[in-house]
């Protein structure tokens, strides 16, 4: 195995989980997080060389993750499924812990992409309003007012999931 | 819900997550591999249409796209300690392989590709300077420093060459460049001759960490220098110039406005217009042919 390629799979077996928790809020289902999470990897391994130091290559990293997963949504991949098996019952508001994360989670995939980008981004990744902006390729104007639509919308779904 | 319980129901949804198995990083290397080898006979296939046409050469072309080089050392720590219900955070200390995929030594006593003391980690030291001084006036290059305290300017030598190949060395410099509060980036590269023949001057730009964009060739007193100008913000350089001397050391000049450090703006404007970023790349001040 080259160095190259030791290196890879070095790197892999250390970030890949971290990366797919990502992928995970972001699709709502390990499969699809899977999916997102090899594309990533694949596109890193091929600019290997220009990655040199290993925060810049976390930032590439997540970098690439998100507009990946940016990009399968404006393809309309992900367009027509469901995210995951859907539970037998809907959760309710007096649910357990285990109904709640559910709860959460089908409200989240129904928040528009790059503001459930965002929200992950900001909330889940503790990335800065200049760093999710540089990552998203926006302003940091529009992060902020991603970031408040995103969690406007999350807690209207999350309204209409106890209501019903 | 507000910011701080959206953070406090993301950890929560994590930790009561079943996640499946940790990923396979051999399968994943080997789709990662499977991907790359399939672009590059595409892109062989493309190169030898006119070569098909014009000499009938194309089968020994693909012939020579079918293996896979290894680069760089660039290497990633296993700690396989990361678990999808903790937080991201970046932990991994970089180690370097202990000796060659030959096993062969590495050369001149050192530990892995990179020359941390002697001869050759000086050259580099000077490259930085040199670099340094050809910072036209109105642009400062201050000894600033990332958030966790690293420097921004560094040099490094390396030995470059992969098994198989001819002994040779890339000297490389970055250092960041301020104009008020404002700072980019700018890199120098010198690579020792490594044997491969002459090539045109966009193939050696392009050549340069795999760019992709628009490249032109510039006349500089009879010296042909491609300069490529990057599409996109997933380059970490906007542009750059690359020479071939004659006696096959390539010298690369790149520049960002923005710089590695995220907490710092970016500049505003280029340091270098493309016409004085390749008169300075045949500069020999930057010339390290050994």
């Amino acid at each position: 195995m080259s160095d190259r390629d030791a290196a890879f799979e070095a790197y892999f077996a250390a970030r890949s989980d971290a990366m797919r928790g990502t992928a995970y809020l972001l699709c709502g289902d390990w499969h699809r997080a899977e999916d997102l999470v090899q594309q990533t990897f694949t596109k890193i391994y091929q600019v290997w060389r220009r990655i040199q130091r290993q925060d810049a290559m976390d930032n590439y990293t997540r970098q690439t993750l998100i507009r990946t997963f940016l990009s399968e949504r404006r393809r309309g991949w992900f367009r027509y499924e469901s995210v995951g098996v859907p539970p037998a019952d809907p959760p309710t508001a007096s649910a357990g812990p285990t109904e709640e994360r559910l709860m959460l989670l089908e409200a989240l995939v129904k928040v528009p992409p790059r503001q459930r980008a965002v929200l992950v981004l900001r909330y889940w990744e503790d990335q800065s309003v200049e760093q999710t902006a540089e990552l998203l390729d926006c302003s940091t104007g529009t992060v902020k007012s991603q970031a408040s639509r995103g969690l406007a919308a999350l807690r209207g779904l999350l309204e209409e999931e106890k209501v019903r | 819900m507000n910011e701080e319980d959206l953070n406090e129901a993301f950890r929560d949804v994590m930790v009561r997550s079943t996640p499946p198995p940790s990923m396979d990083p051999a399968h994943a290397l080997d789709r990662a591999r499977r991907t790359r080898k399939r672009r590059r006979v595409r892109w062989a296939a493309v190169a030898a249409v006119p070569l098909v046409v014009g000499v009938g050469a194309a089968p020994t072309v693909i012939a020579n796209y079918s293996g896979h080089r290894s680069v760089g050392q660039m290497v990633a720590g296993d700690t396989g300690t990361a678990q999808p219900t903790t937080r991201p955070v970046s932990t991994v200390t970089p180690v370097a392989p202990k000796t060659r995929k030959s096993k062969d030594p590495w050369p001149e006593g050192q530990v892995d590709r990179t020359a941390t003391a002697g001869p050759r980690a000086t050259r580099a030291v000077t490259l930085m300077q040199d670099l340094r001084s050809a910072v036209p006036t109105g642009f400062g290059t201050p000894d600033l420093k990332y958030p966790d305290g690293r420097r921004m300017s560094y040099p490094q030598s390396q030995y470059a060459s992969n098994d198989g190949e001819q002994d040779y060395w890339e000297y490389m410099a970055t250092i960041p460049v301020q104009k008020d509060d404002r700072v980019g980036q700018l890199l120098v590269q010198s690579t020792t001759p490594d044997g491969k023949p002459a090539t045109t001057p966009c193939k050696v730009a392009q050549k340069f960490w795999g760019g992709t964009g628009t490249c032109a060739v510039v006349d500089v007193g009879g010296k042909k220098v491609g300069v490529l100008t990057t599409k996109g913000s997933d380059a970490r350089y906007d542009q750059w110039a690359a020479y071939r001397y004659d006696d096959g050391t390539v010298v690369v000049l790149a520049q960002a406005k923005k710089s590695d450090n995220d907490a710092r703006s970016p500049l505003k404007q280029p340091v270098f217009t493309a016409d004085q970023l390749a008169e300075l790349v045949t500069s020999p001040k930057f010339k390290i042919s050994s």
